[in-house]
Parts: structure tokens; sequence; C-alpha cells
């Protein structure tokens, strides 16, 4: 009898337990597969340990203005652009210390345009993307409680409950990468678009000196990202790459300025040197904010030839360890 | 926490269901760890709330301890307790308001700044709850008051009520208490359907539709008058969804913990008349006033008039308790107003199908009833939803007014064409649900199918919950527009 009675409690339990089991176990074929943030954190995951000599981190600013085929068709630079979408500098420390547990560049670029930012805390759909992808860790713990507030705190841990209605527009990319058919080692980071934009108007603010103060939380994040690279003897350079809405952007790169003096960083504005780059012209933007393909292209090669180059990055052409690179040239 | 929560139902409930049930052989034991439960769940919406909720716990038991002991003034002492309660309750939940409308009357020179008083999670409900102890008190429902303090605590904190009710009784509840609980399994299974089903109008019809009616009203000027019609309806639906679900997960995990608390929505836009509707609706709060308010007012035994002042002080009461702008005062004089039209035309209205010999007892005329009841419900839930009373009239002014020239969707909508098909089909099934219901126990029905089929219909419900809930406030379309 109290056999039976514990049956009838105990299967339901299990039954329930099982549910939600197998509702976990859909949690990454539910996950939006963005390439700006929750894909690009997999693909770092997939490389081959200590390969990435150059690691890029930052927002969209990163990711669509910087093109690592460039870099590696033209110089064999081995390079990752580890980006999220409007990325706060607290989930950019995140996202480093994930890359630090496998990979050791010999450079990084920080694009430093989340000192702009003045949220408490990225939207929903943002912290799901720059989040998501990382792997159950205390780092992915630490990055969801930076990112979000208390009630949120396990929605966001979990993921789940943030993206489940997903399973009515789940589509074969999906299904692809649930059942591993993408190669994520590939995958660099890149995201490009072509097109031009005649809207775009760019502004000097070479005479804006006025100086803003980020938002704390960004500025104590991009301490610890100063931190962190000077602790594991990194260097680490902040840029900024070119960007149209740079007349209220730049006040606080100004202070960005006088954070790199106090800390002996090399930062390079380039919405400073629109003639020197050569990107006055409309035709190399593809919305109202970002570059096209040119013109990121262009940017890549400034950044090569005038930051890269003084590191004595080895070029990794030939070398089978790298061959992914060739298959992310041919694939972009 | 929420009872669809992480927090709740992977880490909180399981080990407090396996503790409390493992003691059910020593009552005080068992008690201990549901007043421990009670805390915990209590403390997760802050702690410093806690303080509150032991004042009133303090003020009602010493209330009802005192008043037993004095013959002479037990009745003063009483409503000094009550008064006393209520005015913790006005303290919190209408200085801020209080203040802000002496603000708006006396000159700019003379405002007075506004405190940060935040409003303790469940206030409304507990101050309330443990208000019937002193009435039962008084009105000898008991033969003396409750030595227990651990167990009245336990009742006025009890955790699956305390955020939004059903409001409890104090001698339907505390005797409860008296006896070890142990795992019925046939309650079991009863209660799990009711979560289930209470989960499911919450967080697939209730959250996708406040989606909606969200972005309506942030910017009811930029919509057309059809958009609004339909948001006013919609939102009919949504906050019955909202609250007869949350409900119906209040009383079946109470279910599930050996106490019995009565079901608080009896499918109420199936009323035929106002007062129906009333009788189905928040059933627990009907009740208090009922018995609280209106009837040691007199009720209806002191004259007709007397009895309509009666009815409207009651939901003027009523509209305050819910809220404390002057919106939901006026939603709960509509909703008196409504009652006692009813009645002066009553007569009218019967003479009136005799003379066109419309039988009022037929299928179609409980139809037309229902719909005109769904009606003057859905105008009375625009100034309960209204942020305030200009915003109500606009929302109505803008409807009466059919300018079809502005958009069909509002500007911050996040609900795609598959979104409203979920709403569409998940609002008829909780419509049939209704109808049936209405004659039929479904959940106890459910039970006694074949174990196959119960596990079936779980884990159906189950996985649309899973897959169809809203949580979190990260819709689909969220993604497309966080673009780069």
């Amino acid at each position: 009898m109290k056999s039976k009675k514990i049956k009838r409690v105990v299967i339901p339990i299990i039954i329930l337990s099982l549910c939600a089991l197998s509702v976990i176990s859909l949690n990454y074929m539910l996950m939006p597969k963005r390439t700006d943030g929750i894909i690009t954190i997999k693909s770092l995951y997939a490389q081959e340990d200590n390969t990435i000599d150059v690691l890029f981190l930052g927002s969209s600013y990163t990711g669509m203005n910087i093109d690592i085929a460039e870099l590696w068709s033209e110089y064999g630079y081995s390079a990752f652009n580890l980006w999220g979408s409007v990325q706060p500098f607290w989930n950019t420390y995140y996202f480093l210390l994930e890359a630090l547990k496998t990979q050791s560049p010999k450079v990084i670029l920080l694009d430093v345009y989340a000192a702009f930012q003045s949220f408490e805390y990225s939207d929903t759909a943002r912290q799901v993307t720059n989040t998501a992808g990382m792997k159950f860790s205390t780092n992915k713990i630490k990055a969801v409680m930076a990112s979000t507030d208390k009630s949120n705190f396990f929605n966001l841990l979990i993921g789940f409950p943030l993206y489940n209605n997903r399973i009515i527009e789940l589509n074969s990319e999906d299904w692809q990468y649930y059942f591993n058919k993408i190669d994520l080692k590939s995958l660099k980071g890149n995201s490009s678009r072509s097109g031009s934009n005649e809207a775009v108007v760019l502004e000097d603010v070479s005479e804006i000196n006025e100086v803003k103060h980020i938002h704390p939380k960004e500025k104590e994040y991009l301490l610890k990202i100063i931190q962190l690279c000077k602790l594991k003897n990194i260097p680490l350079v902040l840029i900024k790459t070119p960007s149209s809405e740079r007349v209220i952007e730049q006040p606080y790169y100004n202070e960005v300025k006088l954070i790199a003096q106090s800390n002996n960083l090399d930062f390079y504005n380039l919405n400073l040197l629109d003639t020197e780059i050569g990107l006055s012209s409309l035709d190399f933007w593809t919305d109202d904010c970002h570059l096209n393909t040119d013109g990121s292209k262009k940017i890549t090669r400034y950044i090569s030839e005038n930051i890269l180059s003084k590191y004595n990055l080895p070029n990794h052409k030939g070398d089978i360890m790298y061959s992914s690179w060739d298959k992310n040239c041919l694939e972009n | 926490m929420t009872f669809v929560s992480f927090e709740f139902c992977i880490l909180f409930f399981p080990i407090f269901f396996g503790l409390y049930f493992s003691t059910y052989k020593n009552v005080k034991t068992q008690n201990t760890i549901l007043l421990i439960g009670n805390i915990l769940f209590y403390s997760s919406y802050g702690l410093k709330y806690f303080f509150v909720l032991l004042l009133c716990t303090t003020i009602t038991y010493l209330g009802g301890m005192l008043g037993w002991k004095s013959k002479q003034n037990s009745n003063k002492i009483y409503f000094a307790s009550f008064i006393l309660n209520i005015f913790v309750l006005c303290l919190f939940k209408y200085f801020n308001s209080a203040i802000n409308i002496c603000n708006s009357i006396f000159p700019v020179s003379n405002t007075i700044s506004l405190p940060q008083i935040l409003l303790p999670t469940g206030i409304s409900f507990y101050v309330f709850q443990s208000s019937t102890y002193l009435f039962d008190l008084k009105n000898k429902k008991y033969d003396s008051p409750e030595r227990s303090l651990l167990d009245y605590f336990i009742f006025v904190s009890f955790f699956p009520t305390i955020v939004s009710g059903p409001i409890q009784r104090s001698r339907d509840l505390l005797p409860q208490l008296k006896k070890g609980r142990t795992i019925n399994y046939h309650e079991l299974q009863i209660s799990v359907l009711m979560f289930l089903y209470g989960a499911f109008i919450k967080y697939v019809i209730a959250d996708r539709i406040n989606e909606f009616t969200t972005s309506v009203y942030a910017d009811i000027d930029s919509v057309s008058s059809i958009t609004l019609l339909v948001c006013a309806f919609s939102y009919s639906i949504q906050i019955y969804a909202d609250f007869a679900g949350y409900s119906l997960m209040a009383v079946a995990v109470s279910k599930a913990l050996g106490i019995n608390v009565d079901e608080n929505f009896r499918q109420p836009y199936l009323a035929v008349t106002i007062p129906d509707f009333w009788r189905r609706w928040h059933i627990s709060l009907t009740s208090w006033l009922t018995e609280y308010i209106y009837i040691p007012l007199g009720g209806s035994r002191k004259g007709t008039a007397r009895k309509y002042l009666n009815i409207f002080i009651v939901f003027l009461i009523s509209g305050i308790w819910h809220g404390s702008t002057l919106s939901f005062v006026v939603w709960g004089g509509l909703h008196g107003f409504y009652q006692i039209f009813g009645y002066i035309t009553k007569p009218i209205r019967e003479k009136l199908c005799h003379a066109l010999r419309i039988n009022r007892d037929s299928a179609i005329y409980k139809y037309f009833q229902r719909i005109i009841v769904f009606v003057l419900v859905t105008i009375s839930w625009i100034f309960f939803r209204a942020d305030n009373l200009k915003q109500a009239f606009i929302f109505i002014k803008n409807i009466v007014h059919l300018d079809l020239s502005k958009g069909l969707i509002p500007q911050s909508n996040t609900l795609w064409a598959t979104d409203i098909i979920i709403i569409i089909i998940s609002v008829l099934v909780m419509f049939a649900f209704s109808l049936v219901k209405e004659n039929v126990d479904l959940f106890v029905k459910i039970t006694t199918l074949k174990f196959t089929y119960k596990v079936l219909i779980v884990i159906l419900m189950f996985f649309i919950i899973a897959f169809f809930g809203y949580f979190g406030g990260c819709s689909s379309s969220s993604f497309i527009y966080a673009g780069f």
C-alpha cells in the first residue's frame, strides 16, 4: 500500500522531470542563431587552442567594420572577431575571459563604442545575444548577473524562457546547427553587408574637446578589461572604428582617451581620420552607422598597416593548423 | 518568485514539498516548515516588506486576544484593531496618491515633498485576510481565540495566496492547520491539472495579449477606433486569464499541500447579470465585502434606497481597494451604478420581455444577456486599465468618434501574425473549457480517465505552456528589431 502511494507520487514527478529535461535539451535548437553574439562565442569555442593571434572585441562596430578575411588573405593574420550586438563592456569582459581559457592572442583590439552607452542593462534581446551562447560556467553566471536584474536572472541563465516561442519559427538553419552540420570552426565573427547609404553625413569632430563621463558600470568593466590584459601580459589597443553619430559620441571618447593615457594604452579614434583612411565617400556605408564590405576592407587595411604591424604578427598562410581561415576566406 | 519560475518549480517547491509531507505525523513540525516556506516565499519579493506583514499579524492577533479577554469592550477593541490594520494598508497604498492630490490642489509654493513609500507585495490581500479573524471573533464564529501564534502567522502569510489571493477567512483556513496533512493522490492529480490550466491561460493567453494592450495604451491617440475597440475587448480577456490563471495556480498549490482553498473565479463572462458577474468574479473579495461591509451596513434589510446606497458604497470600497487612483474609484462606482440601474429597470425589462413574448429562459436570451454583461464589464475595464481618468475618457472618446484614418497597428507592437493565431485558438479553448466547466468539474472528470490518457494530457499541457508561454518579455520580433 505504501509502495503504491510512493509510486503514485514518484511517477508523476519523474514524468514532469523528464518533460523539463527534454525542454532543456531543446534549448540549443530554439536558441536564436544570431551571428551578433551567440554564434560568435560558439564559434570561438570551436577554434583550435592558441591559434588566434589578433582578437577583436566590441559591438557591431567591430563585427561589421573589421574584415577578418581581408586580414588573412592579405597578411596571413589569424584574427577573430568576438563581438555582440550593442555589447556593453561587461559582456565584452566575460567574452574575453572565455576566450582566454583557450587562446593566447598576441594583441587585443577593443572597440570602445560601449563608452557611449548609458544603460544599466541592455534590452532583453541583447541580453540574450550577449550571454546565451556562452558555455555554462562561473563566467556565464557572472555575465548573466551583470547583464540583467534579479527578477530575470534565471530566465537569462537558462535562456529557454526568453526564446521558447521560436518553436514556431524553426527553420533549416536551426536544424543544421542543432545536428552540428555547420562548421563553426570556419566562422571567425565576420559580418559585413554590401550596399551604400547616401544619408550618412560625416562630421568633423576634431574640435570637440568636451569630456563626458562614461556610465560607471561601463567604466568599471572597461577598467577590468584593461587590468585583465595587463595581468595576462597581452597588449591591448583601444580603437573606435568609424561611426556616423560621432558628434554626440565624441565627448565620451575623449574620456576614453584620458583612461588610455593613464593606463599607457594606445587609443586610435578612427572618426578623426576619415581623409587619411579615405572614408569620406558615402559609398562605404551600408546603413546609417555601419560600414559596408568595401568600407570595412579599407578600415581593416588601415588597422593592419598602422596598428597591427607594430606587433610582429606571424603570417600563418600555408600552415595546415590554420586551414579554417582559408575556409573562412572562401566563404566570405 | 512566481509560481512558474525556475526558483519556485526547481529550487523552492520540490524541497519544501518533500520536507512538508515527510513531517505529517507531527503537526507542529509540519506547520513550522510551512511557516518557513511562507517567509522564504514572501521574502523573495523583498525582505523589507516582511516587517509590514509581521505588523499586521501582530495587530490582528493581539487585537483578537485582547478583545476576547475584555468582555465589555470587545467590539471596540476588535474595531480599533481593524482600523489600525486598515490604516497600515492606507499608509502604504494611498499615502503617495493623497499627497499628489493635495499638491494638485494647493499652490505650487506649498507642495508637499513625496516620501518614497513602497507598496509591500500582497498588502491588500493579507490586510483583508487578517481582518476576517477580528470579524469572526466579533461575530462569535469561534469558541475561543486562536492560541497558537505559529498557526495564526501561517494563516496570514500563507504563501500560495498571499500575493494575489484568494482571500481566505480565518474560520476556513485555521482549522485545517490543526491536523497533519498527508499526500492525497486524487487531490494531487486535480492540483496538477489546475496548475497547468492556470499557467496555460496566464502565460499563453494573458501575457501574450498584454503585449498588444500595453502597446495600444502607450499611444491611444495614434491608433484607429477599431484598434481601441479590439484592445478594450482584448483587455477583458487578458485580465480574466491573468487573474483567474494566477488564482487557479494558487488554489492548486494549496490543494497540493492538503489545504483547501475555494476557487476564486467561476466562468465570470458567462454571467447573465452584473450581480451574477460578481458572484463569479473574484469570489473571495465579493464575499468578504458582502459579509463584512454590505451586511453590517444593513444590506437589503433597511429599504430599497438604503440597499442601493449600500451597494454603491461597497463597490466604491472595492474600487479603492483595487487601486489608489480615481480611475479605480470610477471603475468601482460604475459597477455600483450598473447594479442599481439593473435593479431599478428590472420590472420594466420583465414587462418588455413579456410584451415581446421573449422567453427569458431560452438559450438565445441568455447569450444575449451574456453579451450585454460582457460589453458593460468591458467598458468598466477601460477605467481599470487606464493610467488615469483622463486617459480612460480619451480612450472612450476615440472609440466613439469612429476615427478609421489612423493606423490599425500600434507603433510599439511586438506581436506577429502567429501570435494572433495562438491567441485566437487559445481563447477558443478557454471559452470551450468555461462552457463545459459550467456543468461539469472538468478537473475531477479528467482524473477518472485511464492513467495513460491523464499522462498524455499533462505532457501536452506542459509542452504547450513551455513552447507557447510568454516568459521574460522577449518576443520573437525583438530579435528582428535588435539588429546590429
